[in-house]
């Protein structure tokens, strides 16, 4: 049933592999930037949060396809097509994140502050040891959640020319016009791609809880 | 001189003043309890005294030292740095109403987390200096046992410790059974008496007006926002002056007092 998503299956392994690379890019370096915005609008809430506010607001209200456009005829003509695309996954991962980020770190409940403040701490003791360990718990699930948006965001640097898994698929069925064939195979893959996600963000809960 | 000294203390939230000039010293050693009702701001007064609240006006002083403030060379008042106010919160240890243990961690790191991240005290010395303090609450076995294994009135007792592990001078208790189980109250009363009994310096919201009368030495009550009466606690308990605070008590007795 699946013959030709199998004769065509190391073409399409390139692709996943590409795939693979923008999204652990992207998931990576976009959630580390996301956090690092995330901290910043809660420590300092009156002029960095306001910007900070500002750029998730802009990046979040945009659909992806069209930064991935704006991102390959802007950015795209300065650096490679597969580097400008990259930045617009990270950028858009962190305008989300960052908000993931600050919620969790303000659903952490006062009183952990006003303890933590009155046995002596300041704001960056604080934040590594009583807040952030806290707010990794609470956030876990909605980071899993924004990662598996970014591995399906992926596709869409193919309309942009961009190269990977799904335009390498789209190429297939072209010659082969075996369409379910090939997308049956596809989803497999994507499929293949997200459980691992499953696995970390598993083992990471278990390891973030609190032990009781 | 005092080991507090509370000057006309101003507070106001917003539009709202809380604390509208109070005064008041705390010797050294000195078992000081604060009663009143909801609202009168008896708790904003001991967050003002580790400035987790920043007063408005007038002066708090701690062993000799201005809290929260300086005076520049001309004269105006500052606001300290973080470094100082910090420094400063190292000194006035706090057990809260919610106990507010930090529940990632077990007990011990619970104890030993700020002596040795913010003093600089090697573990080991930290950890054994924990186990004293476990045992004087009576919670040895806990040692390794995380918050949310622990009755209230245990983690009430590890909240105390943990206050207790940073050495400090003086240490506020803001209504620290006000949220527990009648027959988790009296384990952690037990622990407050015997503290007393050893000389700290204690200052101590409630609503335990049988401790305030035992173990108290110097008693204020407050009712919106000003000081009404101030005295040793076995006399104004037992001979209130005035109508409000006799309003008061009168709860605390099952009678209710018919205007």
């Amino acid at each position: 049933m699946l013959d030709v998503f199998f004769a065509n299956l190391p073409y399409l392994l390139k692709g996943m592999l590409i795939t693979i690379e923008f999204a652990f890019g992207g998931i990576v370096v976009g959630t580390l930037l996301g956090v690092g915005l995330g901290i910043l609008a809660v420590v300092f809430p009156s002029v960095v949060g306001k910007l900070i506010a500002v750029y998730v607001f802009v990046i979040r209200g945009i659909p992806v396809l069209v930064w991935m456009f704006m991102g390959y005829t802007g950015l795209g003509a300065l650096i490679s097509d597969f580097m400008a695309v990259l930045i617009v996954l990270i950028l858009y991962t962190s305008a989300f994140v960052a908000e993931i980020a600050r919620g969790a770190i303000l659903s952490v409940h006062h009183g952990q502050i006003e303890s933590a403040k009155s046995v002596g701490m300041r704001w960056p003791l604080m934040l590594r040891l009583v807040i952030l360990p806290q707010a990794i718990n609470i956030s876990l699930p909605a980071l899993v959640n924004n990662s598996i948006m970014i591995i399906k965001a992926t596709a869409y640097v193919s309309v942009v020319g961009v190269w990977e898994l799904s335009y390498a698929a789209r190429e297939v069925v072209e010659r082969t016009l075996a369409a379910l064939d090939v997308f049956l195979g596809v989803m497999m893959m994507y499929f293949v791609i997200c459980y691992p996600l499953a696995i970390i963000a598993n083992r990471l809960e278990k390891r973030f809880a609190f032990q009781h | 001189m005092p080991m507090i000294r509370v000057k006309d203390l101003k507070k106001r939230f917003g539009t709202v003043e809380v604390l509208k000039g109070i005064t008041f010293d705390v010797e050294k050693g000195e078992v000081f309890v604060i009663i009143g009702p909801s609202g009168s701001g008896k708790s904003t007064i001991l967050r003002c005294l580790n400035f987790i609240e920043e007063y408005d006006d007038g002066e708090v002083v701690i062993d000799g030292e201005l809290l929260g403030y300086r005076l520049d060379d001309k004269g105006r008042r500052v606001r300290q740095t973080e470094a100082e106010i910090a420094r400063m919160r190292t000194e006035v240890g706090m057990v809260f109403q919610s106990y507010n243990l930090f529940p990632h961690v077990n007990v011990i790191d619970n104890l030993t987390m700020a002596p040795v991240h913010v003093k600089g005290v090697p573990k080991a010395d930290a950890v054994a200096l924990a186990m004293e303090l476990l045992a004087k609450v009576g919670l040895t076995e806990f040692a390794e046992a995380f918050p949310s294994r622990l009755s209230g009135g245990q983690q009430q007792r590890v909240a105390i410790a943990r206050a207790l592990a940073m050495q400090p001078k003086v240490i506020l208790f803001d209504e620290v059974t006000s949220a527990l189980d009648p027959e988790l109250i009296g384990e952690v009363l037990q622990v407050m008496r015997q503290l007393a009994s050893e000389g700290f310096t204690m200052i101590i919201v409630t609503h335990e007006m049988d401790f305030a009368r035992d173990v108290g030495q110097n008693l204020l009550f407050m009712d919106d926002g000003l000081i009404v009466e101030q005295g040793p606690p076995k006399e104004l308990l037992a001979r209130p002056k005035t109508g409000r605070m006799q309003d008061f008590l009168a709860r605390f007795h099952g009678k209710e007092k018919v205007a």
